[in-house]
């Protein structure tokens, strides 16, 4: 599973540099990708301190224990960040990121509790595709499958409910009639990209999902899970053909647990549908090599 | 489109949609320069902040690693400018199709402009994009989610913030996988 590195506070070229630092990574047998920091969990953080962004990013990192790496002058080209980051992940990524010629998908034994929300709104037939409520410590969230969104009283409460999705933390229980006048906020996002954002991020501690045959009628809204391409991948694949996990992994060369995680997450979204038929439309040609131009220039990988 | 894309020494993606609903922004955060844009100030009532309109049409680029130029446009989504249209969508690999989650017409909205890319090439690949969606309580994906069914083909419908650069290059990802 590669390394998540998350930039705050960079201008335009420096996030070049390192996106090109991070890609560098792998010849140090390191796979790591990076992403603008959404406030979720990661392996590493990388900020400019000089910025105001960046330094309130930096704090954060350091609280929850993650390794920081600060941006400063000395650390201008390409060649210098990546034996940084190599220095720094060196330091403090476990040996299981360390990339192998022959890395076959794994499926560790699980280690989500089926009571967790993700896994009780995906597997309870009272829960699946309706509207719930997340509580913990006096913070509320709500998921509406019924409008595909999460309202919140506040980012940090969504971001929070969103990490721990595959843990007990957070109870779950059906939204009753009459609690829906008293929403707990009025901070309101995708729930398909929370689902997937919170399945993603405890992907290696999933069960494996079932080998069932299913397809996708709706795409899921993922505009706000950007860093999550492989889901794109699977969308479509669900779209276009029915299939079985295994099936879908090996025709797109994902791993496995990508592409579970995936599905937890769009069948506690009500979205995945074992009765769908295919699209009956072909696809449209694609214009060969300016499609893996454009590709690259999106950061779309190519398989 | 496919010939001319692949003998093309440039790459065409046009944004269309209604007025308003976060075209130039998208466009503008896409690209490595300001668009160039034809605005006038409103002549009806403001849209809320929005005071200006583009009465023609946007035109920005990008640079591929490889030097060839993405050329990027926005459609004028004004109905008297409906006739530049087919110009516009002329040899563009894709159409990204931007709403505004707060109007209440939204799923017709979104209908017609299916209806009306398709009109001018039936497989052209299209993306749907919602912004204004986190200042709407009541915003909900199923009206929207319906219409699209009831034009045909699935297409990728994301909400997301036309400010954002990664939020409107992976709109344009999306748009990527479903020619794959």
């Amino acid at each position: 599973m590669p390394l998540e590195l998350r930039y705050a506070g960079l201008d335009t070229a420096m996030e070049q540099r390192l996106r090109l630092a991070t890609q560098a990574l792998a010849a140090h047998r390191l796979q790591a990708r990076a992403a603008a920091w959404d406030g979720t969990r990661c392996d590493i953080v990388a900020a400019d301190p000089h910025d105001a962004y960046g330094r309130r990013v930096i704090d954060i990192a350091r609280r929850r224990g993650t390794p920081v790496l600060e941006i400063v002058e000395a650390l201008a080209t390409v060649a210098r960040l990546t034996r940084a980051l190599h220095d720094l992940l060196s330091r403090a990524a476990p040996p299981a990121t360390q990339s192998t010629a022959t890395a076959a998908p794994t499926t560790s034994a699980s280690s989500t509790p089926a009571s967790s929300p993700l896994l009780r709104m995906a597997t309870d037939p009272a829960l699946r595709g309706a509207d719930v409520e997340l509580r913990r410590d006096g913070a509320v969230v709500w998921l509406l499958a019924s409008t595909s969104r999460v309202v919140s009283a506040s980012v940090s409460d969504r971001l929070r409910a969103c990490e721990q999705l595959a843990s007990n933390a957070w109870s779950i229980a059906a939204i009753g009639d009459r609690q829906r006048s008293r929403p707990p906020g009025e901070i309101s996002a995708s729930l398909d990209a929370f689902l997937l954002m919170g399945a993603w991020s405890a992907r290696a501690h999933l069960p494996s999902y079932p080998d069932d045959d299913v397809g996708l009628r709706d795409w899921p809204d993922l505009g706000a899970a950007g860093t999550i391409a492989e889901a794109l991948v699977v969308v479509q694949s669900l779209q276009r053909f029915r299939g079985t996990p295994e099936r879908i992994a090996h025709r797109h060369g994902l791993a496995r647990t990508d592409v579970d995680a995936c599905l937890w997450a769009f069948q506690a979204a009500g979205l995945l549908d074992r009765s769908a038929t295919p699209s009956a439309v072909p696809p449209p040609t694609r214009p060969g090599g300016l499609f893996s131009r454009l590709a690259a220039h999106f950061g779309l990988r190519v398989a | 489109m496919p010939d001319t894309a692949s003998e093309s020494l440039v790459a065409k993606l046009v944004f269309a949609g209604p007025v308003g609903a976060g075209k130039t922004t998208a466009i503008r955060s896409v690209t490595d320069s300001e668009p160039i844009s034809t605005e006038m100030t409103l002549s009806e009532p403001a849209m809320g902040e929005k005071t200006t309109t583009t009465v023609a049409l946007d035109f920005s680029a990008a640079t591929l690693d490889d030097g060839t130029p993405l050329l990027v446009y926005g459609l004028p989504g004004q109905e008297r400018f409906a006739h530049m249209r087919p110009i516009v969508l002329e040899g563009a690999f894709g159409v990204v199709v931007v709403l505004d989650g707060s109007a209440i017409d939204i799923a017709d909205q979104c209908e017609h402009w299916l209806r009306e890319i398709r009109a001018h090439r039936a497989g052209m690949p299209m993306v749907i994009g919602i912004t204004h969606t986190d200042a709407v309580a009541e915003f909900s994906l199923g009206p929207v989610r319906a219409a699209i069914r009831r034009c045909g083909a699935p297409v990728p419908t994301f909400t997301f913030d036309a400010r954002d650069r990664e939020q409107v290059a992976h709109l344009v990802r999306a748009l990527l996988v479903t020619m794959e």
